[in-house]
């Protein structure tokens, strides 16, 4: 389930899926990937790789905004991200506009399932 | 490793200063995070692919075509390496002509050899030395920029 229909699937949702991470609460880089591949096993491996890049969109789009702060474990100093106003209006209608989506999707399937696989 | 990791990226990003600071700090967090969690550094290499491809999809998040900032870079480059060669051998050539009439050296001498043996240094070497430097640097570029292209 690697193939690169999936890949694109998986490109398109991140973004929203970091939104969602960032606006709990401040997080920073090492936490977020923990958190991706803890809890979503479906994404696959998060990869810093593919991760950063999409932080570094979402900081040039004000959406999310950083600030460096001693880590709570130990001493160093790391990036703690959090969501701007902006973030938190786009994120809203992301969310709004994924439900609507959903459905639609769930409908073209159901439909298939009810007459195409039949055949 | 981390450090070569690094520096490869630096080298292969074309962004502004700063910008590019920030995301060596990033890279430089990365691979302290991960290594305090027990991690080693070929394990976060994997992790970010290759100095090249992260270079490139981190550049692309900034509206920059990482590649086409390059060609720009290695065009300007060779178009002002070889203006600046250009410039050099005239006036080396000038230089040598000028003073083939003024020592009044004969004849069909060749008057390279005879600066050599008269002069020991001469500061019309210079303009030579440059010249042919900056006429190599051009076509270095050159290269570049024709590969770039082509890719």
């Amino acid at each position: 389930m690697d193939n690169r229909y999936v890949q694109q699937f998986k490109k398109g949702s991140l973004e929203m899926i970091l939104l969602c991470l960032i606006g709990r609460r401040e997080t920073y880089g090492y936490e977020i990937i923990t958190n991706l591949n803890e809890k979503g096993s479906v994404l696959g491996y998060a990869r810093e790789g593919t991760v950063y890049p999409i932080l570094y969109r979402l900081q040039e789009g004000e959406l999310i905004t950083c600030r460096m702060a001693p880590a709570a474990a130990n001493g160093g100093l790391k990036k703690y991200y959090s969501l701007t106003e902006k973030g938190r209006e786009v994120l809203n209608e992301l969310i709004s506009f994924w439900s609507g989506y959903v459905d639609c999707v769930n409908g073209f399937i159901a439909d298939y399932q009810k007459e195409g696989a039949l055949k | 490793m981390r450090e070569e990791y690094i520096s490869q990226v630096k080298k292969e990003l074309s962004l502004s200063k700063r910008t590019k600071n920030e995301i060596i700090r990033d890279l430089n967090e990365i691979f302290s995070s991960a290594v305090e969690n027990g991690e080693t550094e070929e394990q976060v290499i994997r992790r970010l692919g290759t100095p090249k491809e992260f270079a490139d999809s981190t550049a692309e998040q900034f509206g920059k075509d990482n590649r086409l900032n390059k060609l720009k870079k290695a065009t300007v480059i060779s178009a002002i390496s070889a203006i600046i060669g250009i410039i050099s051998f005239v006036i080396y050539i000038l230089a040598v002509s000028g003073r083939k009439q003024s020592e009044g050296v004969i004849g069909q001498a060749n008057s390279a050899t005879d600066i050599v043996v008269e002069g020991g240094f001469d500061p019309i070497y210079v303009f030579m030395t440059v010249g042919i430097v900056c006429v190599l640097l051009g076509i270095i570029f050159a290269n570049k920029a024709f590969k770039l292209r082509k890719k």
